[in-house]
C-alpha cells in the first residue's frame, strides 16, 4: 500500500467538517471577546502609560496647597495685614483710610446667614470709628485737610447708613444699636464742617 | 487595528473548518473542539496584536491548536478519547440526506476506529500529512521537529496503518 492508496483511504476524515452555521456562530462569539480585550486593554495601558513628570505632580500639590490655605486662611490673615499697614501708615488720617477700607470690604464680604460675619463688619466698624473719631476735623498741616477729613467722613457715614439698613433687614437688633451710637457720633462730627461754611 | 481585525477574519474563514477537523479528531467532543478551536484563534489573534511577524498562519493555527489539546489532556488527565460524539452538522436533513449522513458517519467512524489503533504520535502526524493535506516542511514546524525525522515518521507511521487498514 502506497501513500496515495492510504490518502485515499483516510480521504473519508476530511469529511469531518462544522457546518458553516456553527463556524459562524463561533466567530461572532470570538469576535465579541476580542472587541471586550481591545476595550480593556485601552483602558488599562491608558492608566498604565499616563505618569505625569514629578515636577508637575508636585506643582499641582503645591497650587492645590496654596488655594486651600488661601481660602481657609483668607479672613484670618486679613486684619493681620490690615494692622500691619495701619501701623506702618504715615499719618492718623492714612490709618483711619485703612481702618474704614477693612470695613467696607469685611462689609461687602458679609455673608448674611452667617453670625459670626456680622461680629467681624462690627468689630472692624469698631475700629474705625475709634480711628476717625481721633481724626482732627480742622485738619493737621502736612498731613490731611479738613476738605478729606470731611469726605471722609461722609463716606462714613453713608457705610453706616447702609450697615444699619442690612442689620434691620436682617433682624440683628443688637449690633443694629451699635452702629445707631456710631451714626450719632458721625452725625455730630459732620455737623461741625456745617458751621464752618 | 481595522486592518488587523481584517486580517484575522480572513485567516479565520480560510482556515476555521481545518482547525475545527483537526481538533475534532483528536477529542472526538463537539464542544471542546469548539472551546479549544476559539481558544486556537484568539491565540492567534494575540500574535497579531502583538505584530508577531508571521510567515504561515496555517502552520501557526496547527501549532496553537496543538499545544491547547495537548495543555487539555494533560490538565483533564482525560487521555481516553471515545467514540465519534454526535453530527458536526445541523441536524434538519431530509430522508435521503440522513441516509447519506448514517452512511458518512459510518464510514467515518470506521476509518477513524482504524486510525485509533495505532500509536498517538502516527496518528497525530497521519492527520497532518494525509487529511489536513500539510507539507512535510509544515509538519516540521508545528510538530518542531526536523524534516527528516518527519519523514522517517510518516513511512512508519505507514507501516503501521498498512496492517490495519
Amino acid at each position: 500500500m502506497k501513500e496515495n492508496d492510504i490518502a485515499k483511504k483516510l480521504g473519508v476524515l476530511k469529511e469531518v467538517m462544522p457546518s458553516t452555521k456553527r463556524t459562524d456562530r463561533m466567530k461572532v462569539k470570538l469576535l465579541q471577546k476580542i472587541d471586550e480585550n481591545l476595550t480593556r486593554n485601552t483602558s488599562i495601558s491608558y492608566s498604565k502609560n499616563f505618569s505625569p513628570p514629578l515636577y508637575i505632580v508636585f506643582f499641582i500639590f503645591l497650587l492645590l496647597l496654596g488655594s486651600f490655605y488661601t481660602l481657609n486662611t483668607q479672613k484670618s490673615t486679613q486684619p493681620f495685614i490690615y494692622s500691619v499697614k495701619i501701623a506702618m501708615a504715615g499719618n492718623h488720617y492714612e490709618k483711619t483710610k485703612l481702618a474704614f477700607e477693612e470695613a467696607q470690604m469685611q462689609f461687602n464680604s458679609m455673608n448674611n446667614s452667617n453670625g459670626s460675619s456680622y461680629q467681624e463688619v462690627l468689630a472692624t466698624t469698631g475700629t474705625t470709628n475709634e480711628y476717625i473719631s481721633n481724626l482732627h476735623l480742622q485738619g493737621e498741616k502736612g498731613k490731611y485737610t479738613a476738605e478729606q477729613c470731611k469726605k471722609l467722613y461722609q463716606q462714613y457715614a453713608s457705610y453706616l447708613s447702609l450697615l444699619k439698613n442690612r442689620l434691620q433687614s436682617q433682624k440683628q437688633q443688637s449690633y443694629e444699636a451699635q452702629i445707631s451710637q456710631y451714626q450719632e457720633q458721625a452725625k455730630s462730627r459732620l455737623a461741625y464742617y456745617k458751621t464752618q461754611v | 487595528m481595522k486592518d488587523k481585525k481584517a486580517y484575522f477574519e480572513k485567516v479565520y474563514d480560510t482556515y476555521t473548518k481545518q482547525i475545527f477537523r483537526f481538533i475534532y479528531l483528536r477529542t472526538n467532543n463537539t464542544q471542546i473542539t469548539e472551546d479549544i478551536n476559539s481558544e486556537t484563534f484568539l491565540r492567534f489573534w494575540k500574535s497579531i496584536e502583538q505584530e508577531i511577524v508571521i510567515n504561515n498562519e496555517r502552520a501557526l493555527l496547527y501549532t496553537i491548536a496543538r499545544r491547547i489539546i495537548i495543555d487539555y489532556y494533560r490538565s483533564k488527565k482525560n487521555k481516553d478519547e471515545v467514540q465519534l460524539d454526535e453530527s458536526l452538522e445541523d441536524k434538519h436533513y431530509n430522508y435521503n440526506e440522513m441516509i447519506e449522513k448514517l452512511y458518512l458517519d459510518q464510514r467515518i467512524a470506521k476509518v477513524y476506529e482504524k486510525l485509533k489503533k495505532i500509536k498517538k504520535e502516527y496518528q497525530e502526524i497521519i492527520i497532518l500529512r494525509f487529511v489536513e493535506d500539510l507539507e512535510y516542511e509544515e509538519i516540521a514546524v508545528i510538530l518542531g521537529r526536523k524534516e527528516n525525522n518527519i519523514r522517517v515518521l510518516v513511512h512508519r507511521a505507514i507501516d503501521n496503518l498498512k496492517k490495519i487498514l
